[in-house]
C-alpha cells in the first residue's frame, strides 16, 4: 500500500542524507546551527498550516502522534536550508542573488506540486502552490538574517 | 479558565519573560542552547507519542500534533537555556553534578506534576516510581548531549561561557 509514496520519500531521505557529506567538515558548526534554527521555523509554520486545515499529509511518518511531515520539518527542509546558506553568492551582484534565490524557491514548490499532483504525501486544501514559494522564500530569509546575526555579519537585513 | 489553560499560557509567557533577563552578551549561546535542546525534546515526546507512553489530552494545534507543543517546544528548552547560562564551569564537580540534579528535577517535577493533577499530559504505561526514573534518566541523558554539543559548538566559535 502507498508504494509510490514509500519510494518517493525513501528517496528523499537518501538523497538528503548523501548531500549532508557535501557539508565541509569545516562548516560544521555553522551547518548545525542553520540546521536548529530552521527547524524552529519550519515547525511552528507547519503546525500552523495543518491544524488550520490548509493542506494535509495522508501518508507521512509517526502519523499517530503527527499530522505535519515529520522528514520534511525535521531533516529535509533544515538540510536544504543548510546548503542555502552555505552557498549563497553573498560576493555576487544583486541580480545573482535574487536568482539564487528564485532558483531554490521555484525549484523546490515544482518538486512539491509534482508530489501533490500524483501522490498522496501532500494534499492541498486552501493551500495553492504560490503559498509555498512565498513560505519558503521568508522561510529562507528569515534563517539567513539569524545567521547573519548570529555570527556578526554586517548588514543583517539586505539580502 | 481551567487549570489546564492557565498552564499553557503561562508556559510561554514565562519563557518569553525569562528572555528579558539573558545578559546581552550572551544571547548567542542562549539562542544555540534553545535550538538544539528543543529538536531532541520535540523529536522525542513525537516518538513517546506514536509508540503510546504518553499522551497530551489538553493541547495546543489540537488537529496537527498529539504531542504537546508548549512544554516541549517552549518551555523545556528555556529550563535548558537556564541551566546553560547559570553552569558553574569553575566550581567543583559537587557543585556540577548538584547543578544538574537540580535542573532536571525543576523538569521531571514540572511533568509529574501537571500529568498528577491536571490533563495536560497522562502516562499510559508503568508506575508513578518507574515514571520519575524513566524521567529522571532520559532528562539526564538529553542533558549531558547537549552539553557536550554545547560545549564543542561555543569552543568552536568563541562564544564565551564564563
Amino acid at each position: 500500500m502507498f508504494l509510490t509514496e514509500k519510494i518517493v520519500l525513501g528517496s528523499v531521505w537518501v538523497i538528503t542524507f548523501t548531500s549532508i557529506w557535501f557539508i565541509p567538515r569545516k562548516k560544521a558548526s555553522q551547518a548545525s546551527f542553520i540546521f536548529f534554527s530552521t527547524q524552529l521555523l519550519t515547525w511552528s509554520l507547519g503546525l500552523f498550516a495543518v491544524d488550520f486545515g490548509w493542506l494535509d499529509y495522508p501518508v507521512r511518518e509517526l502519523s499517530k502522534a503527527n499530522a505535519t511531515s515529520f522528514s520534511y520539518e525535521y531533516f529535509i527542509l533544515p538540510v536544504i536550508s543548510i546548503h542555502f546558506i552555505l552557498h549563497y553568492p553573498s560576493n555576487k551582484p544583486y541580480k545573482s542573488r535574487i536568482l539564487y534565490y528564485f532558483t531554490f524557491s521555484t525549484a523546490l514548490t515544482l518538486i512539491e506540486f509534482f508530489i501533490e499532483k500524483y501522490t498522496l504525501i501532500i494534499q492541498y486544501h486552501s493551500w495553492r502552490w504560490y503559498w509555498t514559494w512565498i513560505s519558503l522564500s521568508l522561510v529562507f530569509y528569515i534563517v539567513t538574517v539569524i545567521y547573519k546575526w548570529f555570527y556578526k555579519m554586517k548588514r543583517i537585513f539586505s539580502i | 479558565m481551567t487549570i489546564e489553560r492557565f498552564i499553557l499560557l503561562a508556559l510561554p509567557a514565562f519563557s518569553i519573560a525569562s528572555v528579558f533577563y539573558i545578559p546581552k552578551e550572551k544571547y548567542r549561546l542562549a539562542l544555540i542552547s534553545f535550538l538544539a535542546f528543543q529538536t531532541i525534546t520535540w523529536a522525542a515526546t513525537i516518538i513517546f507519542v506514536e509508540i503510546g507512553s504518553i499522551e497530551y489530552p489538553v493541547r495546543v494545534f489540537m488537529r496537527a500534533t498529539k504531542s504537546g507543543f508548549m512544554h516541549n517546544f517552549t518551555f523545556i528548552p528555556m529550563i535548558f537555556t537556564w541551566f546553560i547560562l547559570l553552569f558553574p564551569f569553575k566550581s567543583s564537580l559537587i557543585k556540577k553534578v548538584l547543578h544538574y540534579i537540580v535542573f532536571i528535577s525543576v523538569i521531571v517535577w514540572f511533568i509529574y506534576f501537571i500529568s498528577f493533577y491536571t490533563d495536560l499530559e497522562k502516562f499510559k504505561k508503568g508506575t508513578p516510581l518507574s515514571i520519575s526514573i524513566h524521567l529522571y534518566i532520559s532528562y539526564f541523558v538529553y542533558f549531558i548531549i547537549c552539553h557536550i554539543y554545547i560545549s564543542w559548538f561555543s569552543k568552536k566559535e568563541n562564544l564565551s561561557q564564563e
